[in-house]
């Protein structure tokens, strides 16, 4: 906490506070106003956001370090068309704010507040009441308030006080002396204020764009929408004083209304909620039976070795009073088991013995050496943060489950604040300004994230000396970081051991049933709220979906826990790279990480999911760690003493919880000063605040021994972390998945395909790409078949296959038809179950599908079964409804025309422009004739190449990428029917041929063969379209995502 | 679908269709000459999610599509102009084009469905040109003069020579009915204006061409493909025809006069007037229109000219009232020569015949009274003599309200405010006060407009002053300019 400002001579309190979290209304964020306040000598300020407390823990958390007064409150437009400030006194009337704002949202649409009078005199005590009148003077003269003003005087008493805001306003002249009246009349003090928009009167531009945004208008069609003047900055006290020198006495007040307003958030006595407890038991005890019981069963005779660390955690918990907590994330984990929703504790909570033993991570702690600091610590006192990934299509039950058991007024869901970025700024703003929305699209595509200015706005191809393009590219810098509107966190819940509205107001979100608190995740942790996060995982429902089809087709029981570890061919799989459906390993740059580092075990796994992060590559961590991998470089170390944080990775930091590990070893932090320095790597966007640990970290390691280049560069490594850095414990989760899938995929290619293609959508390929790599791996794939399609895609059993070769094919599913839904679904199953379809009129006449849909399922060869092409079938469905259905059931009457039959590639053509993949051949099959004929190779040829070698190659395009961390390097994946091939073009290359680079699908290189470790790259020289036959090959690629 | 036409009965009769080719894309290349070399496309709209609707051949090279959103376009192409063409510049441009195309041939008709294509009648005009070509080769250049590119085939029905005008680029004439059957059935469906999902239909059962379509029977593709495919097969078999409807521009309603010795008697003026207006209104009558206006143009001996535009309160086809108005305005003009000529025209509006019977009765509300004052008060004064103040939401003074032409008489209904407002007059424009300080007594009260920074930064820091001569002055200080001003007075 700073010194305090020093007293001014007249002193006052602004009462009358919007900050930006009066969403598009307030120009400034909390803590400019706070620090406004500060450096004006002001000893307190009240936050009285619209209808909100939204912005109140940020503004305390400020006002605690500059020694501010900060009074909760709220500005709250009544149904009667009056304005009041509801200002907190004690903790009766926070709560009873939080009640009334809750009940105004959650009666109205996302996004409003409805109260009446009534409703606030309802909630009065705790509260002290402003009366500032009604919205338009002109349209409602104060007398007709007068009853509700009597309302108001009986219910606050002496807490109610008429406030008389100046603004130099024409308009506020004549109402002021109706509110003197009517302060008379009721024997009412006054208090005076200015209605605070803004710290400084250069945000009021930014406070009339907002208003814009808020209205839909532009500045030139506003009018009075906008403020006549720039009077709502923050007043210092002289010029207060001179603003009410009539009235001295109104301006004392507020230093009274100020003093009784004695609450601070501070005050808020959160406790979790307790689970219900076995009868004689506390919490405490309960929670160490589960915990004891649970590493029995997970470790069997492992289990006493762990006793000592489950200990610790015990009694820190206990210490604490998380039982609660850890006991409902027990419940919730419980729910998934019987319910059979597979679910995962991810995050720091893997560092946590007790969470493995109560089943909510999966990370043996014998297995892996955690830091439990990371997840837990005393000094830090904040309440631990658990996510739990469940499968995405069920997260909802489990979602469901919270608020049944928990009641809506015990569990709401975290707010997610959406801001303004770059792209949104420059869309909203200029339109504001009147700039044209072609050249603002132009200019939103075009934005980075580091600036928009002048050499930005010629390089847009626009001209910078225009004014509104001048104005765009502050304001634009301005508006960054603003709130705009509250929308919902993905699954973060806040539960409390009483109403959750008497901790902070709920409103609904736009998803119905839905409701949301008015703070986020960061102000949750601020406040020292418990937060459960609920987050939705394909892969899980990706393993699931596998085990039920072991299940069904094989009678093996499979689960997470019940795999086998370890296993020789599928590590043998992963070193090939061949990880297509691989939970976290499948993307392009993770497979060619695969084949440098060949991961041969589980913590291989852990490093190579980490290490393929934007973190360790702009840290320059991965080529030392491969290079002492590969045994090319010597395992040094900084300092003898970090030799036990940094062994696991060979000397190089990889992980976040090394470099907290690596400050408190070498630089002495304390845990909860390691804790801060990783919260500051985190917070990037506020840049500088990792500059904050320099000196401390550089120091204090050269006066440990280490060498002061070494310890600048360790600084240097931290810092390149940033953000990005990945967390051990997060890793290690995710490879525990990684390696099942992995697992499945070598062992059961058919049932793993099958499942993958029923999770999608989920993880980095399409559809086709899946198919694509399933038949590499000698899978049939079916098409789709109105008689023998599922909705889901289905395993049937191939008659007399060998024992030892794949047993299944896989049948595609309608769900891949488009525009088929699963209603249409359902009616064709119920009309198959009452006889079997005989014709397509008798189809179409039973299921009563649209004909739209009879028409999808045409083209994607659906009906071929029924002995019908594609064609045949197209015509015949388009007879269908040009004459009324028949009584029963006719032929056709006029004879089919012969329409020409598909070719093999229009068939595959129709198949994707139908269903999005093929199951009968690659795109480049049938055109492989051609292509050799030019010379050109296959994937599989050209990845056999030696190094150097200048090729020429085609193939369908799946993925386009240009990382961030690449220095604009694009990354590209080409496709054809016998694997991948990974092309990497330089800017200038690309620029060159950035046309047929971004538009083409079937795309012609020619380049280089980079071959190392491998691993082979295609460095692109130059792009070309391929001569194929004639016909679109366009399909939809995976692009810069 | 009008593109009828089936092969003719007489080898005689010639039919010529002149496509010009994406005819709002020649728009807006003569709109904006300047992107002639660039990538351009026409969008509905000027918004971003706007599809385009059509492309230039350059930006067809940088794979923009029509269809596309302009957004997704520009991330193709950087430099791609876009711009929109409305419904009213087709129609002038198509007009323009009737009216050319008029001079070539007595008989012709748009194409309502299509703007851009025309059909023409050719029979007998290579007496007159030459060769039917050297027709055609006339009526290319001539639109090349008004900078529209088209194609322009010379046939013997409707529908074949529109399918190939559609297909063809350049000018062609078909020897024979049997060639334009032969040439005409293996156009592609594409080049065709079809429905999008018809010919997505065709597309998919591999009907690609006229000649595929007519491999089908009638009633098969009646019933499976709907009527409109009936009728494309009915067209380009033949079956359907429609003679040509050649439509005629309507011509304007137009009189002129001219004195063989010039008049100096202007009370005679009046007289001719209604020589020329009496038989325009019975033309507009005819058309079941009446006049909004009348265009008066006099030309004087000395070479001067005078025109003049007069307005009834409402379209009327009373003689008496247009004359009345006539006279008043003509009161106000003092001509300094004999008139030489005198030219009338009438803007017409269509009415119903029951509107028109109605126009011909005498007014009798008191309204049409006032309508009709007023539009004496205009004849006689012009046209912006009457004006009614509307209140605009600005925070200036001046900028609180605007003087607009008042059209219509509305019965007021005025509503007591809670308080009755102090009556300010205002300057039209804030006076600069001479003296650095406003005359008077300390101010009486204040309030400041600050504001207009994206445009023209304003501050004014208002004051109501006495004056020695108790009045209450409206005074403002401008600290950019470090002056005060008057910016009226209170009542």
């Amino acid at each position: 906490m700073t010194e305090p400002a020093p007293a001014p001579n007249r002193p006052y309190v602004p009462l009358w506070c919007k900050s930006n979290y009066s969403f598009l209304e307030g120009a400034s964020h909390p803590e400019e106003v706070v620090d406004a306040c500060r450096q004006k000598g002001i000893p307190a300020l009240a936050l009285t956001d619209r209808h909100g407390v939204y912005g109140m823990v940020r503004a305390h958390v400020r006002a605690r370090q500059q020694g501010i007064h900060l009074i909760a409150g709220a500005q709250i437009s009544l149904r009667e068309g009056a304005e009041i400030l509801l200002l907190v006194r004690d903790e009766e009337g926070y709560r009873n704010l939080c009640r009334l704002l809750t009940d105004g949202h959650l009666r109205s649409s996302k996004g409003k507040c409805s109260l009446n009078g009534q409703a606030v005199c309802g909630c009065s005590r705790g509260l002290l009441a402003l009366w500032i009148g009604p919205l338009d003077p002109r349209a409602s003269p104060e007398a007709a308030f007068e009853p509700l003003l009597g309302q108001f005087k009986a219910a606050f008493e002496d807490r109610l006080y008429i406030l008389l805001a100046r603004h130099r306003r024409a308009e506020e002249i004549l109402p002021e002396i109706q509110l003197r009246k009517l302060a008379r009349r009721f024997s009412l003090p006054t208090v005076a204020a200015v209605e605070i928009l803004y710290h400084v009167p250069e945000r009021r531009r930014l406070q009339d764009v907002l208003t814009c945004i808020r209205e839909g208008a532009t500045l030139t069609t506003a009018g009075r929408l906008i403020r006549p003047n720039d009077q709502h900055a923050l007043k210092s006290p002289e010029e207060l004083a001179r603003l009410f020198n009539d009235d001295p006495e109104s301006v004392r007040r507020t230093l009274e209304v100020a003093a009784r307003c004695s609450f601070s958030l501070q005050e808020l006595r959160y406790r979790y909620p307790l689970e219900s407890l076995p009868e004689g038991k506390t919490s405490s005890q309960h929670l160490r039976d589960r915990t004891f019981e649970g590493a029995a069963r997970r470790l069997g005779k492992k289990f006493h070795g762990l006793i000592p660390q489950l200990r610790k955690e015990l009694d820190l918990i206990r210490e604490l009073e998380y039982e609660g907590y850890f006991l409902t994330m027990h419940e919730i984990v419980e729910y998934c088991r019987r319910r059979h929703i597979l679910c995962q504790g991810r995050g720091s909570a893997a560092n946590s013995a007790v969470c493995f033993a109560l089943g909510i991570t999966s990370v043996d702690p014998t297995q892996v050496d955690l830091l439990f600091e990371r997840f837990l610590s005393r000094e830090r006192a904040e309440p631990p943060d658990i996510d739990l990934d469940i499968e995405h299509d069920r997260r909802e039950e489990v979602i469901r489950h919270v608020y049944e058991k928990y009641g809506r007024d015990r569990a709401a869901m975290v707010a997610n604040v959406v801001r303004y970025r770059r792209r949104s700024a420059i869309r909203e703003v200029g339109k504001v300004l009147g700039v044209a929305a072609t050249s603002l699209d132009r200019l939103a595509k075009l934005v980075s994230h580091d600036h928009c200015n002048a050499e930005f706005i010629r390089q847009a191809g626009l001209d910078p000396r225009n004014p509104a393009l001048l104005h765009l590219t502050s304001l634009v810098e301005e508006i960054q970081d603003f709130p705009r509107h509250l929308s919902i966190h993905p699954g973060g819940f806040l539960l409390g051991h009483r109403p959750v509205h008497d901790l902070v107001p709920i409103e609904n979100a736009s998803m119905p049933g839905r409701t949301v608190i008015q703070w986020d995740k960061e102000d949750v942790d601020q406040a020292g709220l418990f937060k459960v996060d609920l987050l939705g995982l394909g892969a899980l429902t990706h393993l699931h979906l596998c085990f039920d089809l072991l299940q069904r087709h094989r009678q093996r029981e499979l689960s997470l826990a019940t795999m086998p570890k370890g296993d020789p061919s599928t590590f043998e799989m992963i070193c090939r790279s061949d990880t297509v459906g691989v939970f976290q390993i499948e993307s392009r740059a993770q497979m060619a990480m695969l084949g440098r580092l060949k991961p041969r075990n589980y913590y291989d796994l852990v490093i190579e999911i980490s290490i393929v992060r934007p973190g360790p590559i702009t840290g320059g961590m991965v080529h030392p760690y491969l290079r002492r991998r590969n045994g090319q470089e010597e395992v040094q170390y900084p300092h003898p003493s970090l030799i036990p944080v940094l062994k696991k990775t060979l000397g190089i930091p990889l992980f976040q919880e090394q470099v907290m590990q690596l400050a408190m070893v070498a630089a002495d932090y304390s845990p909860g000063e390691a804790d801060q320095l990783r919260r500051d790597m985190a917070a990037w966007r506020r840049s500088g605040r990792i500059e904050r640990h320099r000196q401390r970290l550089v120091t204090r390691m050269v006066a440990k021994g280490i060498q002061p280049e070494f310890a600048e560069r360790v600084f240097q490594q931290i810092r390149g972390f940033g953000e990005y850095g990945f967390p051990e414990s997060h890793a290690a989760s995710f490879a525990h998945i990684a390696y099942a899938t992995a697992y499945l995929k070598c062992h059961y290619p058919a049932e793993f395909v099958c499942a993958l293609l029923n999770a999608q959508p989920m993880g980095f390929y399409s559809a086709a790409t899946i198919v694509n790599d399933a038949r590499i791996h000698g899978i049939e794939v079916r098409p789709v078949s109105i008689l023998d399609s599922h909705w889901d895609c289905s395993l049937v059993e191939i008659e007399g296959a060998p024992e030892e070769s794949t047993q299944f094919a896989v049948r595609m599913g309608l769900r891949y038809v488009k525009g088929l839904g699963r209603e249409d679904w359902r009616r064709l199953a119920e009309a198959a179950r009452q006889a079997p379809f005989r014709n397509l009129p008798d189809l179409a006449r039973r299921s009563r599908l649209h004909q739209d849909k009879l028409e999808a399922l045409a083209e994607a060869g659906a009906f071929e079964c029924l002995g019908l092409d594609r064609r045949g079938a197209l015509w015949q469905i388009q007879g269908l409804t040009t004459e009324p259905r028949p009584l029963l059931p006719l032929a056709g009457r006029d004879p089919l025309p012969r329409f020409p039959a598909l070719s093999g590639l229009e068939t595959i053509l129709w198949d994707h422009r139908a269903s999005s993949h093929s199951s009968r051949a690659h795109l480049l099959k049938p055109l492989r004739p051609a292509l050799k004929a030019q010379g050109l190779p296959t994937a599989r040829q050209l990845n056999r190449m030696p190094n150097g070698r200048l090729v020429r190659y085609a193939g369908m395009v799946i993925c386009r990428q240009r990382p961030g961390t690449a220095g604009g390097v694009t990354f590209m994946t080409l496709e054809d029917e016998t694997g991948f091939v990974n092309l990497v073009i330089w800017k200038q290359t690309f620029e060159r041929y950035s046309l047929l680079a971004k538009t083409l699908s079937c795309m012609g290189v020619t380049g280089n063969l980079q071959v190392a470790e491998g691993v082979t790259h295609l460095v692109v020289r130059k792009i070309w379209k391929p001569e194929l036959e004639k016909g679109s090959l366009h399909l939809k690629s995976r692009d810069f995502h | 679908m009008d593109r009828v036409g089936a092969i003719p009965r007489s080898a005689a009769d010639r039919t010529g269709c002149i496509n010009i080719r994406a005819l709002p894309l020649q728009l807006l290349l003569r709109r904006h000459p300047e992107w002639k070399q660039r990538p351009v496309a026409v969008v509905e709209q000027e918004k971003p999610q706007s599809p385009l609707l059509w492309v230039n051949a350059p930006a067809g090279r940088a794979g923009i599509r029509s269809g596309m959103r302009y957004a997704s376009a520009l991330s193709l192409d950087r430099d791609l102009c876009a711009g929109t063409v409305s419904e009213r510049e087709i129609r002038e441009a198509v007009r323009q084009v009737h009216q050319l195309l008029n001079r070539f041939s007595p008989r012709v008709e748009p194409c309502e469905d299509e703007p851009g294509i025309f059909w023409a009648d050719a029979g007998g005009l290579d007496k007159l040109y030459g060769t039917l070509e050297a027709w055609a080769r006339q009526i290319d250049l001539h639109l090349s003069r008004l900078e529209f590119s088209a194609s322009i085939v010379i046939g013997f029905s409707r529908f074949g020579s529109y399918a190939l005008a559609k297909a063809e680029r350049l000018v062609t004439v078909l020897p024979s009915p049997e060639a334009e059957q032969a040439q005409s059935r293996r156009v592609s469906l594409l080049h065709l204006q079809l429905d999008p999902r018809l010919r997505d239909r065709l597309e998919k059962l591999a009907i690609h061409t006229l000649e595929d379509l007519l491999g089908l029977s009638e009633a098969g593709i009646q019933r499976h493909l709907g009527e409109q495919a009936r009728d494309l097969y009915r067209l380009a078999s033949g079956e359907l025809s429609r003679p040509l409807q050649p439509q005629s521009i309507p011509q304007p309603l137009r009189s002129r006069m001219d004195l063989n010795e010039p008049d100096p008697n202007a009370q005679r003026l009046l007289f001719r007037i209604k020589q020329l207006l009496d038989p325009l209104l019975r033309a507009a009558a005819e058309r079941y229109q009446a006049a909004a206006a009348l265009q008066l143009q006099l030309r004087l001996e000395n070479g001067t000219r005078h025109h003049q535009r007069i307005q009834p309160a409402r379209p009327t086809l009373e003689v008496s009232v247009l004359l009345d108005l006539v006279r008043l305005r003509l009161e106000r003009v003092s001509l300094c020569a004999p008139l030489l000529e005198l030219r009338l025209e009438v803007e017409a509006v269509g009415v119903s015949a029951e509107t028109r019977n109605l126009l011909q009765r005498n007014p009798r509300r008191n309204t049409e009274a006032a309508l009709q004052a007023l539009a004496r008060v205009r004849a006689e004064f012009g046209p912006d003599s009457v004006l009614s103040a509307r209140l605009k939401p600005g925070h200036l003074p001046e900028a609180r309200w605007e003087w607009r032409p008042l059209h219509g008489l509305t019965p007021a209904t005025p509503r007591p405010g809670p308080i009755r407002p102090l009556v300010r007059r205002a300057h039209a424009r804030p006076k600069p006060l001479d003296r650095k300080r406003p005359p008077g007594l300390e101010p009486l009260l204040g309030y400041l407009i600050s504001g207009g920074w994206w445009n023209r930064e304003v501050r004014r820091d208002y004051r109501f002053v006495n004056t020695d001569r108790r009045e209450v002055l409206w005074v403002y200080y401008d600290p950019q300019g470090r002056r005060w001003y008057s910016q009226g007075r209170v009542e």
